[in-house]
C-alpha cells in the first residue's frame, strides 16, 4: 500500500525543473510608458521582471531627429538588482526613444523600446 | 514537439552531458559511502568496486567539467552573439566567465569539477565535492534570476532537488555493479550486496520523498496553471518527464517490494540487476528533458492580454496597484497598464 501511495505520489511530481528560463520583461519605466512629463527627467530608469547583469545591458535615449540624448553607459541601481538606469543630457521638449537591451541573470537577452514626450 | 531540432542542439546536447556527468558524480560517490563496510570474504571484491567506483567519479567529474565548458562558451556566444570560435578567442568567454553571474557559477563548478579529478580524497570528501558540484547547478537557471525572498525558496528547493535526484539517479550504475559482482561472487558479497541495497533503498525513499515535495513546489514558481501542462511546449515537455519519473518510481517500488526481500536467490539478483539498468536508460531520458526544459520558457512568465494585438510584447502589470506615473495629467498611468511594448525574444 506504501507503495502504491508513493509510485501515485510519484506521477504527481510536476516539475524537476530547476533550470527553467524565463526573460527579464519591462515592468515599468519612469518617465513611465507613454506617458508626457512637463519637467525633462535626468534620468531614465527601467524597472525589469527579473534580476539584470548591467554590464550587458543597455538604454539609448534618442530625440525625433534620431540623436542619443542619454549620458554615458546605463549602470545598476544598488538596493534593486532589477532596475537599471542611464542618466540623459538635459531634454528640450519633443518626443524621445527609448531603446533598452537587457541580459537576464538566466543569460537570457530581450530588447524592446518605448516613448515618452517632454514638454506642457 | 521539435524533438530532431533538440537531439543536435549544443545547448541542450552540453547540459545534458554536464548533467549527467554532475549525476553520476554525486550519485556514485554517495554510492561508495553507503558500501563502506565489509568483512573479510568479500574484501577483494568490494576493494576492486571501490577502485572503479573512484574511477567512475573521477571520469564522470572530467566529462562535467568538459560539457560545463562547452556549455557556458555556447551560453556566452548567445549573450553575446558572437560565433563559437570567436567567442573562445576574441575574450567573450572569459568576460562571461567573470562577468555575470552565470558564468561565475560555472567557472565555481568547473573548479569543482577539476578538484573531484584528484584520486586520493576520502569517500566523505569527494561526497562533499560531488554535492557542491551539482547543487551549484540551481543558481544557473531561473532561480538565480528570481527576484526577492521567493528566489531564495526556489534555489534552496532547486538545490535539494538536484542533490537528491543525484543520489538517487546517479546510485544506480554503482548498484547495478555491485549487483553484477554479487551474482558471480562469494555469499559474503553478496551478503553485503543485500544489505547495501536495503540501504539504497531506504535512500531511495527519502530521495524520492524529497523529489516529490521540491517537484511540487518548482512547478508553483514555474507554472501559471495546470492546464500550462497540455497547452504550451513547456508543459507537454514536463508530462513526458513526469511520465518518466512515475515510471522510475514505480520500477524502484517493485524492485522494494519484490525483489530486495529475495535477493539471497541469485535469480532475484539479476532481475534486480536488470531492474536497475532499465532505470539507468530511463533516467539519461529525463536528464534529456530537463536539459530540454531548461532552453524553454516556463509559462509563469507568460501575459495574456485579449485587447493587446499577440504580436507585441506586454508590460506586466501588478496585481495589486498600478504605479500611477509623474504626469499630473491621469492618463499617464492608464498608458503605462495597457501601453504596448514592442520586445522581442532573442
Amino acid at each position: 500500500m506504501r507503495t502504491v501511495i508513493i509510485a501515485l505520489a510519484g506521477l504527481a511530481v510536476v516539475a524537476l525543473t530547476p533550470q527553467a528560463h524565463a526573460h527579464a520583461q519591462l515592468d515599468h519605466a519612469s518617465p513611465a510608458v507613454g506617458s508626457n512629463v512637463k519637467a525633462a527627467p535626468k534620468d531614465v530608469t527601467l524597472w525589469f521582471t527579473e534580476a539584470l547583469e548591467p554590464r550587458f545591458s543597455s538604454i539609448e535615449v534618442r530625440d525625433a531627429r534620431g540623436a542619443a540624448m542619454q549620458n554615458g553607459t546605463a549602470h545598476g541601481v544598488a538596493g534593486n538588482t532589477a532596475e537599471l538606469r542611464v542618466a540623459v543630457k538635459p531634454l528640450p521638449p519633443g518626443t524621445y526613444t527609448v531603446k533598452w537591451k537587457a541580459l537576464s541573470v538566466d543569460t537570457h537577452r530581450t530588447q524592446g523600446d518605448f516613448t515618452f514626450k517632454v514638454g506642457p | 514537439m521539435p524533438v530532431s531540432v533538440w537531439l543536435i542542439d549544443p545547448l541542450v546536447l552540453a547540459r545534458f552531458v554536464h548533467y549527467t556527468g554532475c549525476v553520476v558524480a554525486v550519485g556514485t560517490a554517495a554510492f561508495a559511502v553507503l558500501a563502506a563496510r565489509a568483512d573479510a570474504a568479500a574484501a577483494p571484491d568490494m576493494n576492486r568496486l571501490h577502485r572503479r567506483w573512484r574511477a567512475i567519479v573521477t571520469a564522470s567529474a572530467a566529462v562535467a567539467a568538459v560539457a560545463g565548458l562547452a556549455w557556458l562558451t555556447v551560453v556566452a556566444a548567445a549573450i553575446l552573439g558572437t560565433s563559437l570560435p570567436q567567442t573562445v578567442l576574441q575574450g567573450g568567454l572569459w568576460s562571461v566567465a567573470i562577468g555575470t553571474q552565470f558564468g561565475r557559477f560555472a567557472t565555481a563548478r568547473l573548479a569543482l569539477a577539476l578538484m573531484l579529478l584528484v584520486p586520493a580524497w576520502a569517500p566523505w570528501p569527494r561526497l562533499l565535492l560531488a554535492l557542491g558540484l551539482i547543487v551549484l547547478i540551481a543558481p544557473a537557471g531561473h532561480a538565480g534570476a528570481q527576484l526577492g525572498s521567493s528566489g531564495h525558496v526556489h534555489l534552496a528547493v532547486d538545490a535539494v532537488h538536484l542533490a537528491a535526484a543525484g543520489a538517487w539517479l546517479g546510485g544506480l550504475p554503482g548498484l547495478a555493479m555491485l549487483l553484477g559482482a554479487a551474482h558471480r561472487g562469494p555469499p559474503a558479497l553478496r551478503a553485503l550486496a543485500v544489505r547495501t541495497t536495503a540501504r539504497f533503498s531506504t535512500l531511495g525513499i527519502a530521495c524520492v520523498a524529497a523529489l516529490i515535495a521540491t517537484g511540487i513546489a518548482n512547478s508553483w514558481f514555474l507554472l501559471s496553471a495546470p492546464s500550462d501542462l497540455v497547452t504550451t511546449l513547456y508543459g507537454r515537455v514536463l508530462t513526458v518527464k513526469i511520465v518518466g519519473v512515475g515510471a522510475l518510481i514505480a520500477i524502484a517500488a517493485v524492485n522494494r517490494v519484490v525483489l530486495t526481500p529475495q535477493l539471497g536467490e541469485p535469480a532475484a539478483v539479476r532481475a534486480l540487476q536488470r531492474n536497475v539498468l532499465v532505470e539507468v536508460g530511463l533516467g539519461l531520458g529525463v536528464l534529456f528533458l530537463v536539459a530540454v526544459l531548461g532552453t524553454l520558457e516556463p509559462p509563469a512568465h507568460h501575459h495574456r492580454h485579449t485587447a493587446i494585438p499577440s504580436a507585441a510584447g506586454f508590460v506586466r502589470v501588478h496585481a495589486n496597484a498600478v504605479r500611477p506615473a509623474p504626469s499630473p495629467s491621469g492618463a499617464g498611468f492608464l498608458l503605462d497598464a495597457a501601453i504596448v511594448i514592442a520586445s522581442q525574444r532573442t
